[in-house]
């Protein structure tokens, strides 16, 4: 779930690989000839029915470059061993063997993979002392006891409970909320399952949730008011807030529905509910594209269960077309009962704010203050509960020795005056003391792998490009 | 100006660019090759004139400057070079609004493949449809290849190998919950295969390593095909010359 800029894998500082190294494109396509594209007619259409050729460039001629195939001396890199260069012929000569059966059955020469739990969300269960995980990497919620910590020369800590499996409907959990009372866990899944599941604390291993609630596609942050019996999804994909009552089950709808280009959402990750002075926050990446309920394309309905609904409090999911827009990076602040096309009451953004992909977020019962987890800044922000425009952050923690890298999770711990974050580029949760400030080191710091385990941060890696200039793939996720 | 949600990428490797479709912006992004920390895109093709809507997959055509993008039930095609709020050159639909999710071109047997998971009214079978590149308006497919000796299910990232007429297709089989055994990357030709024929070589499955294939490319050098897996969130290499 990361930036392109943070998938990119070179493969020359990959070891295990059977893949030549070559410094010369494979393929140069030469173009001999080719002329002027004709344009449509005024409008760029053509009438239906008219199955007509642009009349345009057509290719004379392809030649390509001599393959070293044998013919030619194959290069490479100084680094070679002389086994992996025979290993590299060896490979080349058994694949060009076989048959097209066996070829079905062929195995990878080269896997990249992360084979370490990814840490996207984090919270707290304060009463029984526990912190609980989302892992998008290998699609589970782990739980750890609250004062767990990985010493350095310890590869990572067992967790003392684990769900995980295709009965669970656990994948890409990216939003967590603990029930203070019952210790019940929420989460809710961005992309791929539109579920919010919900676990007992009983309940561990490959089991089917407990209770399940259909959600609209690509949420992404959950938060509840406890006082209102209230929880409030953000909808990443559909620009919006969906307020359901806090018990709703399968498929109930929505008590409320915030969205459309005057609220300010687009692009919402994060979501935190301050019921004390009846604020709601969003974070926002800043990609907007407008929906309506008429007219335009229906967006992905799901790839389980299905997520469109006639309810007016489901949100609109019909793009139309040609309205995208990229804004900066922000926070909105809305009425907690705002619902509908309503503006926020304000919004945080701009240089000084620091926001770069502001994901998770947490707002402190007590004194107001937002806490947020800025993804590619590699920084916790602290804003005052009255901020409002382009502003400095009260507080910031961010430096090497603070363990930050690509949060996205965030949560407060009050009763035991710590702050948690969640850093899906390094394999760790990490905890601090509330008012944390500075390059500050982490008060202890949970590994799922080992310290100098580099975190792939691939995550549902839906497209591929081969760089060949560079030998390089580049994953967006 | 990237999301966190992209499902096309595609290298120029003439000019030494990649395209980055942005689907929640509904823009095509273009950088330059080894792009690298929060650097601007080249070019933004963005705005009301775009008629971009979805733009989940992006495909560009290096020898005739063309970028392709497809949007449900329509190819989009804008020029190479375009930048900001234009209107694309031509668009290219079926007749009954096919829906259509990725698109990819043969540059030189000027074909261009479309997938269209849906499957017809009558066959439920995702299928490929090979359409005359130079084609626009509503179009018949050349060809169509589908039916249940295809194998195609689940269809989602292709990528064509021009130079030797063919096309790579990933599908995730039958269901995306699993069990994963139909996942395989499948090879067909661009410019013989027609109807309900089986294809030509199948990589990692089915029954094999892949689960829900989503991404290809080709490292023709090495004679490669580099897979992502969305279920695995991995990338897998296979060394396959047969194609090459």
């Amino acid at each position: 779930m990361k930036s392109l800029q943070a998938a990119v894998h070179n493969l020359r500082h990959r070891k295990a690989g059977l893949v030549m190294m070559t410094a010369v494109m494979a393929v140069a396509v030469s173009v001999l000839q080719f002329g002027r594209m004709e344009l449509p007619p005024a409008g760029g259409h053509l009438p239906r029915g008219a199955n007509a050729h642009a009349g345009g460039p057509k290719l004379i001629a392809v030649a390509e470059l001599p393959e070293m195939d044998g013919q030619m001396c194959e290069w490479s890199p100084a680094s070679y061993t002389a086994t992996q260069i025979t290993a590299t012929t060896q490979s080349r000569t058994q694949t060009a063997l076989s048959d097209s059966a066996s070829a079905a059955k062929r195995r990878p020469v080269r896997v990249i993979r992360d084979s370490y739990p990814a840490f996207s969300s984090v919270a707290v269960d304060a009463k029984n002392n526990e912190v609980v995980v989302t892992d998008e990497n290998l699609f589970q919620i782990l739980v750890y006891n609250r004062d767990a910590a990985t010493p350095p020369p310890t590869s990572f800590s067992e967790p003392k409970r684990i769900l995980g499996g295709s009965n669970t409907k656990i994948e890409f959990q990216c939003g967590l909320y603990i029930d203070p009372d019952s210790g019940d866990i929420y989460a809710v899944n961005n992309d791929t399952v539109d579920t919010l599941v919900i676990f007992s604390r009983e309940q561990r291993g490959n089991v089917a949730p407990a209770a399940e609630l259909r959600t609209p596609h690509g949420t992404f942050g959950v938060d509840v008011s406890e006082e209102r019996k209230e929880m409030f999804l953000s909808l990443q994909h559909s620009n919006a807030i969906v307020v359901f009552d806090k018990n709703a089950r399968n498929r109930d709808v929505p008590l409320r529905l915030l969205q459309g280009d005057k609220t300010g959402l687009a692009d919402p990750h994060g979501i935190a509910v301050d019921t004390k002075r009846g604020v709601l926050y969003a974070t926002n990446h800043g990609s907007f594209r407008e929906f309506n309920r008429t007219t335009g394309d229906i967006t992905q309905t799901g790839m389980y269960q299905g997520t469109f609904s006639t309810a007016s409090t489901w949100p609109a999911e019909r793009r139309i077309p040609g309205t995208g827009k990229t804004f900066p990076s922000s926070i909105t602040a809305h009425d907690i009962v705002a619902q509908g096309n309503t503006p926020p009451l304000r919004v945080l953004s701009g240089t000084k704010t620091q926001l770069n992909w502001p994901t998770g977020l947490s707002v402190d019962s007590e004194t107001g203050e937002l806490y947020v987890a800025n993804d590619m800044g590699d920084s916790i922000l602290v804003f005052a509960p009255d901020a409002t425009g382009d502003v400095a952050p009260l507080r910031v923690l961010k430096g090497a020795l603070t363990g930050l890298r690509n949060p996205t999770g965030i949560t407060l711990d009050r009763k035991n005056g710590e702050l948690w974050v969640a850093n899906f580029g390094n394999h760790t949760a990490t905890a601090y003391k509330l008012g944390a400030a500075g390059n500050t080191p982490p008060l202890r710091t949970i590994r799922s792998g080992p310290a100098d385990e580099p975190a792939l941060m691939i995550g549902n890696p839906g497209a591929i490009a081969y760089d060949a200039k560079r030998e390089q793939i580049l994953v967006p996720n | 100006m990237l999301g966190r949600t992209m499902h096309g990428i595609v290298y120029d490797a003439l000019r030494d660019e990649f395209y980055v479709p942005q689907p929640f912006a509904q823009a095509i992004l273009v950088f330059r090759g080894g792009a690298s920390g929060e650097e601007k895109p080249l070019r933004v093709i963005q705005g009301s004139a775009t008629r971009l809507s979805n733009t989940d997959k992006v495909e560009i055509d290096p020898v005739n400057n063309e970028i392709l993008v497809s949007e449900d039930a329509v190819i989009l095609v804008f020029d190479r070079l375009a930048n900001g709020n234009v209107a694309p050159k031509r668009h290219l639909t079926m007749p009954g609004e096919i829906d259509i999710d990725a698109v990819s071109v043969d540059y030189v047997h000027n074909v261009i493949v479309a997938t269209n998971p849906a499957g017809s009214a009558e066959e439920k079978y995702p299928r490929l449809l090979f359409l005359n590149r130079t084609d626009q308006g509503d179009v018949t497919p050349l060809r169509v290849v589908g039916g249940k000796k295809t194998l195609l299910t689940g269809t989602f990232g292709m990528r064509a190998f021009p130079s030797k007429g063919l096309v790579l297709v990933a599908m995730s089989g039958p269901s995306t919950a699993g069990p994963h055994d139909g996942s395989f990357v499948g090879v067909w030709s661009t410019t013989q295969d027609n109807g309900d024929v089986a294809p030509r070589w199948t990589i990692g499955g089915p029954f094999g390593e892949l689960k829900q294939p989503r991404g290809i490319d080709l490292d023709v050098k090495g004679k490669n095909v580099i897979i992502s897996d969305k279920v695995l969130n991995a990338v897998l290499t296979y060394n396959f010359p047969e194609i090459f």
